[in-house]
């Protein structure tokens, strides 16, 4: 190819990611920024640059571009090395199924704001975070019985730790289970910090919002699966200045097993 | 050894797949039938089960054995119930249908958000990796009945 020397250098940098400099600004400064963030990025095409790189960018990404065109006219299939070095040891997860924790946070708070845009009302937004949330629990629970094989709950307060171990598995927080009620069928997930609204700040129109009730969803979709039906409510929340974000769990009533067609 | 064929049920008592592999004779009544009766028995048994065991039973496998071949329940805590039925000397069934569990259902059913979680399971992939996991057990020989 023509412009094979630049393109090299170019595949060098896309491939191992060495280039924090510009990238790195995007992710609060940091000089080596989570490499799967950096790549994602690189891949999207959505980093931003300063602008003179993003001219130099720019003309390398058309040099290429012409190359293909020289080159590839009548191709229909072009194969590439994927790295031309091995990818930097450590810096990567070790559970490719894995994302950076910053890319779903970015996700979610992304999937709020439109879910803010679309609906105007914030109880509307509430509410339908509760049921996406439900919907997730619903599956999320398979995924939890799998992989955990944690074994049925016998009391409220199994429950509540199998939550908790939820809560480790897949936001990476362990929060505290807590503020037992008398009657025992009600308690307290605390949470010290909330990995969904680690960027956050609500506005003053948005107070009424409960930017996390995602949370709450997921909890009663999950436990409806394992034959119990709950009640999850925030009464906490760090966006609206408390100390700790607090999750509520009722427990309401236990769900039967379906009984076979033309049986009593 | 053999594996014969497979019920998937959900928790309301409709079946969800059926797989076969070597099975020897048909009921000769319609699937939608069989997996009636399947499904009234092993709640029957379950039930059973529950109430005579003389210990405790938290597991969640339960098998049972005729002289010509052997039943095998496994129901995760999501009531999701596995039957499978084998030959009398299969081994290790346990272990598959947790894989089968594992490594089929729940990656390519619950993962797969255009995948209903309430109605027969359609998806080719599921299948296809049934079919290979079963295939793959060692309590599966190839040698045609």
């Amino acid at each position: 190819m023509p412009h094979v020397e630049i393109s090299i250098t170019c595949y060098a940098t896309l491939s191992t990611c060495e280039a924090p400099g510009d990238s790195g600004a995007v992710h609060g400064g940091s000089v080596y920024p989570d490499i799967e963030v950096v790549r994602g990025h690189v891949l999207a095409r959505n980093y931003s640059l300063l602008k003179e790189n993003q001219r130099k960018v720019l003309k390398v990404w058309c040099l290429i571009w012409q190359d293909f065109q020289v080159c590839c006219s009548g191709m229909s299939l072009l194969l590439t090395p994927t790295t031309l070095n091995p990818s930097p040891q450590g810096l990567r997860p070790a559970d490719p199924k894995k994302v950076s924790g910053e890319l779903f946070t970015l996700t979610y708070g992304s999937l709020v704001a439109q879910l803010l845009k679309d609906y105007e009302n914030v109880d509307d937004v509430n509410r339908q975070l509760e049921r996406m949330g439900y919907n997730i629990g619903m599956r999320l629970i398979e995924d939890f019985l799998a992989r955990a094989n944690p074994g049925r709950c016998y009391d409220l307060r199994d429950t509540a730790d199998k939550i908790q171990q939820a809560f480790k598995l897949y936001l990476g927080v362990s929060p505290s289970i807590g503020s037992w009620n008398p009657g025992g069928d009600e308690f307290s997930v605390v949470l010290e910090t909330n990995p969904l609204a680690e960027f956050v700040e609500l506005p003053d129109h948005c107070l009424g919002l409960r930017y996390s009730n995602i949370l709450a969803g997921i909890i009663r979709g999950a436990c409806e699966m394992v034959q119990m039906e709950v009640m999850a409510w925030f009464i906490a929340d760090q966006l609206k200045g408390d100390n700790v974000t607090e999750i509520r769990i009722k427990f309401v009533k236990r769900l039967e097993d379906a009984i076979p067609a033309g049986e009593d | 050894m053999t594996i014969y064929n497979l019920y998937i049920f959900d928790r309301d008592g409709q079946m969800l797949y059926y797989g076969e592999w070597t099975r020897k004779k048909q009921s000769g009544m319609s699937r939608e039938e069989e997996a009636k009766l399947m499904y009234g028995m092993i709640f029957s048994i379950k039930s059973f089960v529950t109430k005579m065991s003389p210990v405790d039973l938290r597991e969640g496998y339960l098998t049972y054995c005729t002289n010509k071949y052997r039943l095998h329940l496994f129901e995760t805590p999501s009531r999701i119930k596995f039957v499978l039925n084998t030959d009398v000397g299969a081994q290790g069934i346990k272990e598959l249908l947790h894989q089968i569990y594992t490594q089929v259902y729940v990656e390519y059913v619950s993962f797969n958000p255009m995948c209903p979680l309430n109605k027969p399971i359609e998806s080719e992939l599921f299948a296809a990796k049934l079919d290979e996991v079963v295939r793959q057990s060692p309590a599966y020989a190839s040698r045609p009945a």
